[in-house]
């Protein structure tokens, strides 16, 4: 098997997480769609995370209970789980296309304004096939180099439009119907539970099983975190009904800085950054299903099989830039109801096989 | 780690130029002005800089103008009438003119998304006397190349003085958008332009500060502000009810204020914000309560007793924001922000988009009560 899963440690595989999960939660979603109920998005982030870090607790006690590393362990040679662990697979790829899409968009309309996003795209094409086919060690020590630089051009992000945050744009907080926010939180699957799905993908690189849930655990809630702060942030610059119609919000809240302000030019080389974060997300998420797909149906390499989920993944991005009416329904439906293909089959997965009755043996 | 590094490196091959340009084929627009066009619905002027212009200034400033019908339509007719290619990029100022202001048609004109041209959302927006070319041409001068002093007219002029009102468009899009407050715009005006009406009642120079007429190198001021009732501008404010207006939706931090003492004498003090403005609304009523620190200059001429001189400026100030108030509610003009309050009490998108907070407005009462802290320690001024 050259799965090159490696071995890797426990801040490593956090710091991946975490990356991940902040990339989800901020620049994974459809502004229509995570706005349209007003200025809540942080909250919904919030809850979202905790409902992912339930679904890895239980995922991770099912590991225990029968035995395993990882997810792969959980499938088995079940025909049925083998295909719900497809459509696992397609979450991922689906989680993996959200955040270049997005980072896609923003780049065409404000930086390489007369370029078209193909020439982008083919930019970023073979970045994403080389991390996803160098394999987990590669890019979670990546992630751990690139976290604090990051963390750093978060913070300078956030903070540099301090000036511009005003509390009365949060309102209303739509707090009149708590089931709501739930709901909202359920569909935000696509983006929360990735990173964890991911781990729990990888999870025979970490040193064991309590490794991993406790590095799950500290990238999901940092992730998590950071994530609905700057989410917050947002909605404090910005009021909902003006990121509802925003493409790029996090980039538009960097470009808010005033001309005098030493820091103007900061969204340019934050973006590249980000969009390095970005790259090092889907990777991740890619080479996940990988992995899933290499132990899932026993194929013993996964570069050609990183090859061809980094070619479906960048395909899927450039048709989907083509606005047309049926790419705009399509998207809806990828950002709205994605979520079924981990919410669904997830549990399913968890049950505990049936076990089956031994053949009674032949009557004399 | 060579792998990492390998890693690490390929993303810097994205810094790279995809279609690179020679930067002397650019001339940069520093400010765009709309107004009411002749042949056109809309004329639109761009105040051009050129590096390397003449030799004393390095940089030439020009206005060009065209009509056109929308957006996009003027910024292809700019580019084809002018040598180099225009970038829009480091445009700082959007004027719109006061006829189009007044009309609110402008709005169908400067929906235009960004990126395409490559305007910044971080503009400045003031609403400019027509014609907007010689407002602009009377910010050219050679003892100010680089137009910095137009950042600093509106930019600094509301920090230092709270005379004017700075504005950028995101804010302005919000204020159209959202329906929780109106917007106040900086005011340009040429200096030979006579007295405008003041909303409040009386006339006044809004654009030299509300009081005189200036001769200076630049021909072109900002001061006092443009109110408007969602798209449409209702009126004009002078640099002091300006200032009023400011210390209730918090922009304030400091200005100076003439107050007329009983035995007719005149007394100047300087205002700084002590806390934030207080504001509470509920059942139509709101209040509002203001906390400010007055130095009075020259107090040795003053020959009111402390206790008597706060109480006098306190009453006074409190009478003039109930007439700015006043005003402002007959013109259906939000520009204190109240409706940013009344959104806090929903807990529901759909039930604070159906409310129809304008009617709730015009029937609002509001009671203002201020106090002051007075000192006799002035602090250094700007000029000092």
């Amino acid at each position: 098997m050259n799965l090159r899963i490696g071995a890797f440690g426990k801040q490593e595989s956090a710091a991946m997480v975490l990356i991940a999960a902040f990339f989800g939660g901020c620049f994974a979603a459809d502004s229509r769609l995570l706005f349209e109920n007003g200025n809540a998005s942080w909250i919904i982030e919030i809850i979202s995370t905790i409902q992912a870090l339930l679904l890895f607790e239980a995922t991770v006690w099912a590991l225990r209970v029968r035995g395993g590393n990882d997810l792969s362990a959980l499938i088995g040679d079940s025909h049925v789980k083998r295909a719900l662990a497809v459509f696992l697979m397609l979450a991922l790829l689906l989680a993996a296309m959200q955040p270049l899409q997005r980072f896609l968009l923003t780049m065409t309309q404000y930086v390489f304004v007369e370029s078209k996003h193909v020439t982008a795209c083919l930019y970023l094409l073979p970045c994403l096939f080389l991390l996803t086919a160098l394999g987990a060690e590669t890019l979670v020590r990546t992630a751990r180099i690139l976290l604090p630089i990051l963390l750093v051009s978060i913070a300078a992000a956030l903070l540099s439009g301090i000036g511009q945050y005003h509390l009365y744009r949060i309102h209303p907080i739509p707090f009149a119907e708590p089931a709501n926010l739930f709901t909202l939180a359920g569909g935000a699957q696509i983006r929360a539970a990735p990173p964890l799905l991911a781990l729990l993908c990888i999870g025979e690189g970490t040193q064991d099983r309590m490794a991993m849930r406790s590095a799950g655990r500290i990238g999901a809630i940092a992730g998590g975190a950071l994530a609905a702060l700057a989410l917050f942030a947002l909605s404090m610059t910005f009021t909902y009904t003006q990121l509802k119609d925003m493409p790029a919000p996090f980039y538009r809240m960097l470009v808010e800085v005033r001309a005098e302000n030493p820091t103007l030019r900061l969204d340019r080389a934050v973006l590249f950054l980000w969009l390095g974060g970005a790259v090092l997300t889907s990777a991740f998420y890619l080479y996940a299903a990988c992995v899933l797909f290499c132990k899932t149906f026993r194929v013993r390499d996964s570069r050609p099989v990183a090859l061809c989920f980094s070619g479906v993944a960048a395909t899927l991005i450039l048709v989907l830039f083509y606005e047309t009416e049926t790419t705009a329904k399509i998207l809806e439906h990828l950002y709205r109801d994605a979520w079924m293909l981990i919410g669904l089959p997830f549990p399913l997965i968890l049950l505990k096989p049936r076990r089956r009755k031994p053949k009674c043996a032949a009557s004399v | 780690m060579r792998r990492i590094g390998l890693i690490l490196f390929l993303p810097l091959m994205l810094f790279g130029c995809m279609q690179s340009k020679n930067i002397d084929e650019y001339a940069y627009v520093l400010n765009v002005g709309v107004e009411r066009g002749t042949t056109m619905p809309y004329l639109v002027t761009a105040l051009v800089s050129v590096p390397g212009g003449t030799e004393d200034t390095k940089v030439t400033n020009t206005v060009i103008t065209a009509e056109a019908r929308t957006f996009s339509e003027a910024y292809e007719t700019l580019n084809a009438i002018y040598p180099s290619r225009l970038s829009f990029s480091r445009a700082s100022l959007l004027a719109i003119g006061e006829d189009l202001a007044q009309s609110g048609e402008q709005d169908a004109f400067l929906n235009f998304a960004f990126g395409k041209p490559d305007l910044w959302p971080n503009l400045r927006v003031v609403v400019a006397k027509p014609p907007i070319r010689d407002v602009f041409e009377g910010w050219i001068s050679e003892a100010d190349p680089s137009l910095r002093k137009i950042k600093t007219a509106v930019g600094d002029l509301s920090g230092v003085s709270g005379m004017t009102a700075d504005t950028g468009y995101s804010t302005y899009l919000e204020a159209i958008g959202d329906k929780r407050f109106d917007v106040m715009l900086a005011y340009a005006g040429e200096n030979e332009y006579g007295l405008q009406p003041d909303m409040v009642g009386g006339e006044a120079y809004p654009y030299t500060g509300g009081s005189l007429l200036t001769e200076s190198a630049l021909k072109t001021s900002t001061a006092g502000s443009a109110v408007f009732d969602g798209s449409r501008m209702v009126g004009i404010l002078d640099g002091r009810h300006t200032m009023e207006v400011l210390m209730v939706t918090g922009a304030f931090q400091k200005g100076e204020m003439h107050f007329t003492l009983p035995d007719g004498s005149a007394m100047r003090a300087a205002l700084y914000r002590m806390r934030a403005p207080k504001i509470r609304l509920h059942n139509g009523e709101a209040s509002v309560e203001l906390h400010l620190k007055a130095d009075v200059f020259d107090p040795e001429t003053v020959s009111m007793e402390q206790d008597a001189l706060k109480a006098l400026i306190e009453e006074r100030l409190e009478t003039e924001f109930s007439a700015v108030f006043a005003a402002l509610q007959r013109a259906n003009s939000d520009a204190m922000g109240f409706g940013r309050f009344r959104a806090e009490q929903f807990r529901d998108v759909k039930a604070w988009e159906a409310c129809d907070w304008k009617s709730e407005y015009r029937a609002l009462n509001v009671t203002f009560s201020v106090t002051v802290m007075l000192s006799h320690e002035r602090r250094g001024s700007e000029t000092e």
